[in-house]
């Protein structure tokens, strides 16, 4: 069990940290966001994931072939990414943070600090509840009886979509569901964890895509929750310390409250977590509204948003397109929608560009689809 | 036409509707308070123009025609509900001045998404995980038993069992799945049917049975007029997990069936 879990770990964390610690910090001399680091690196690592596995799918290829070549290809971008992290370590992080670390205990313990960790303690609570309910909690979807046998059909038999899931008659392949091959991904992680896909679905897979979740709203919380009041001021930084585990909170008690219907993203995401829909409205939306935020304030200031944001863009539909077919259309519609009220208010044209090349990946995706 | 689709689906993603009179309160207090342009672009004009093109019935109309209309209710997830009822209750806490107005207003927060909103955990979908595959336990016991290694077996599953076997293992495969299971999809399929009627017809069931190349069928113990299965080409090799397990006489499955009998002698 404990080797299985640190596959998880590794599969699952590490590899998408270090991918995305890769992109954000390689040629600089400055530490990246570790949590930016995280939702960026899942994004990247399953748009790497479609890349390579539509293809093969559509040449009726084996699963090995994706699982080789997805290895090769995260476990690299996830060892430099560990180095360039290291080479920061050794260019100044590790003093920063010790001297962050020291200065937290020097000014000695402040009713915002004390407040602050309360509510840190109240959000983790809340978090590690969710984790262990999805663990401990069956759902039972029907959606399940099909995406599952995919997995475990190619993390055992090593086939993609080749057999009618819920009967395992041998078919033809329908490329309507090839194109968005997440249970392809949730198989490959099956195979590296070394368990039957069900199980990596139901019990192991949650227990990570939750968190990730809650590290994007933090990331949002951050954006949102900055510059409230003029920076620097003491009262600023007392405010600050609660703030964010405040959002925070209501956040964990908007999933956990957020069953008024079976339909919310918010019901996906502590339902149907291992399913790839619950994936585009909890990983891949959160993380478009962080990217276009991002985008909007770099257009104030820079007059365009930055290249890399614009590449992330690409990615996050390309990743969306792994999750669902509808991806391209609902991930497409917020990019052009956001990026034309950023150019109604900036009078920015370029920033309609910037918007259309990021959509490029949605909108090929989404001409095979309606062709098929 | 289309309209009132558009309504329908608006009203079942809403459910009783006080989350999203909780959404209204906190988007109109930003709309009021919030002056960073960029938040109120992210979190305030994307929602307005997403939400007028969701009950555009023009949009509406050309999405049905290429997507699943069922699905149309997925553009309310670009309304980024959850960051603004957060932010909007944010604001609102660190407007009040003094710790003990904060704590109320804080809680005061919690309490209305509390109350507006509906506990996850009783969905009567959830129930207490049996084990880590998340699947029932009696389908584990009893594909368990029907197993052959290094072959596939096809067995007819009552109606219960149909959507978890085929998560379990990839070997065992079935003569129906799921899609007769959903009224909608109008499958209809008469082994399905003939298995789940109260009273077992076991000639018709043997036939279309044999006739589908099923190895195995399995039906709840406790159902009545099975005695017949002895008689049409199935005989019984134990009962698992309150489940009785038929097998096709001639299924040739490499397996010695007076073994495996012999293992459960309650079964006798």
């Amino acid at each position: 069990m404990i080797i299985k879990l640190l596959m998880l770990g590794v599969w699952m964390v590490l590899v998408p940290w270090g991918t995305g610690y890769f992109a954000l910090g390689a040629g600089k001399r400055d530490a990246a966001e570790a949590g930016y680091a995280l939702c960026l690196g899942y994004i990247l690592m399953w748009a790497f994931f479609q890349l390579i596995a539509v293809p093969v799918i559509i040449k009726e290829g084996e699963f090995r072939q994706i699982a080789f070549v997805f290895e090769v290809i995260s476990l690299t971008l996830a060892i430099v990414g560990l180095l360039v992290f290291l080479l920061h370590l050794k260019n100044g992080l590790w003093k920063r943070l010790r001297c962050g670390g020291k200065e937290l205990f020097k000014t000695g313990v402040t009713k915002e600090k004390a407040a602050a960790l309360f509510l840190w303690t109240v959000f983790a609570a809340g978090l590690l509840f969710q984790m262990l309910q999805a663990y401990r909690l069956a759902y039972a979807d029907g959606d399940d009886a099909f995406y599952i046998p995919i997995s475990l059909t190619a993390s055992q038999g090593g086939s993609l979509y080749k057999s009618i899931p819920y009967t395992g008659y041998q078919t033809t392949l329908n490329l309507r569901y090839g194109l968005a091959p997440f249970p392809i991904w949730v198989g490959f992680i099956a195979s590296k964890c070394r368990v039957n896909a069900a199980v990596a679905a139901h019990s192991l897979i949650p227990l990570l895509l939750i968190p990730v979740t809650y590290v994007l709203y933090l990331e949002i919380g951050k954006m949102l929750c900055r510059g409230m009041l003029p920076a620097g001021s003491e009262k600023e930084k007392g405010r600050e310390m609660v703030r964010l585990p405040l959002f925070m909170i209501f956040v964990t008690l908007l999933q956990i409250f957020g069953n008024y219907s079976i339909y919310p993203a918010s019901t996906f995401l502590l339902t149907r977590t291992r399913q790839g829909k619950a994936a585009l409205g909890n990983v891949i939306l959160p993380f478009l509204i962080l990217l276009l935020y991002k985008m909007a304030e770099e257009v104030k200031t820079r007059g365009k948003a930055r290249a890399q944001n614009v590449l992330w863009l690409m990615a996050a539909m390309t990743a969306g397109c792994l999750c669902s077919t509808m991806s391209g259309l609902l991930c497409g519609m917020l990019v052009m929608l956001t990026v034309f009220l950023i150019f109604l208010l900036y009078r920015k044209p370029c920033v309609l560009l910037q918007g259309l090349l990021g959509c490029a990946p949605g909108i090929v995706y989404a001409l095979l689809y309606l062709k098929l | 036409m289309m309209w009132s689709e558009i309504i329908t689906l608006f009203k079942n993603y809403i459910g009783n509707g006080l989350a999203a009179g909780l959404f209204a309160v906190s988007f109109l207090y930003l709309l009021f308070t919030e002056k960073d342009r960029a938040k109120r672009l992210i979190l305030l004009y994307t929602s307005l123009v997403t939400a007028a093109f969701f009950f555009c019935p023009l949009f509406a109309k050309g999405i049905f025609r290429y997507l699943d209309p069922e699905t149309y209710y997925r553009i309310l997830w670009l309304v980024p509900m959850t960051a603004v009822i957060a932010y909007a209750g944010i604001r609102l806490v660190m407007g009040f001045s003094g710790k003990m107005l904060k704590a109320a207003a804080a809680l005061t927060v919690c309490g209305a998404i509390v109350l507006t909103g509906d506990y996850v955990y009783d969905n009567p979908f959830f129930s207490r995980a049996e084990n880590r595959f998340h699947v029932p336990q009696a389908v584990i016991e009893v594909c368990d038993e029907i197993v052959v290694e290094g072959r596939e077996v096809r067995a007819a599953f009552p109606d219960e069992m149909i959507p978890f076997v085929r998560q379990y293992t990839g070997v065992v495969c079935m003569p129906y799945g799921r899609e007769v299971q959903v009224e909608r999809w109008k499958h209809a399929d008469e082994l399905y049917d003939a298995l789940n009627e109260e009273v077992l017809d076991c000639e018709k069931i043997t036939a279309m049975a044999a006739g589908r190349e099923c190895h195995y069928i399995i039906v709840n113990a406790a159902k009545k007029g099975q005695e017949d299965f002895e008689k049409n080409g199935y005989h019984h090799i134990k009962t698992v997990a309150g489940y009785a397990i038929y097998l096709q006489d001639d299924a040739h499955l490499e397996i010695d069936i007076s073994e495996t009998a012999a293992a459960d002698p309650a079964d006798s």
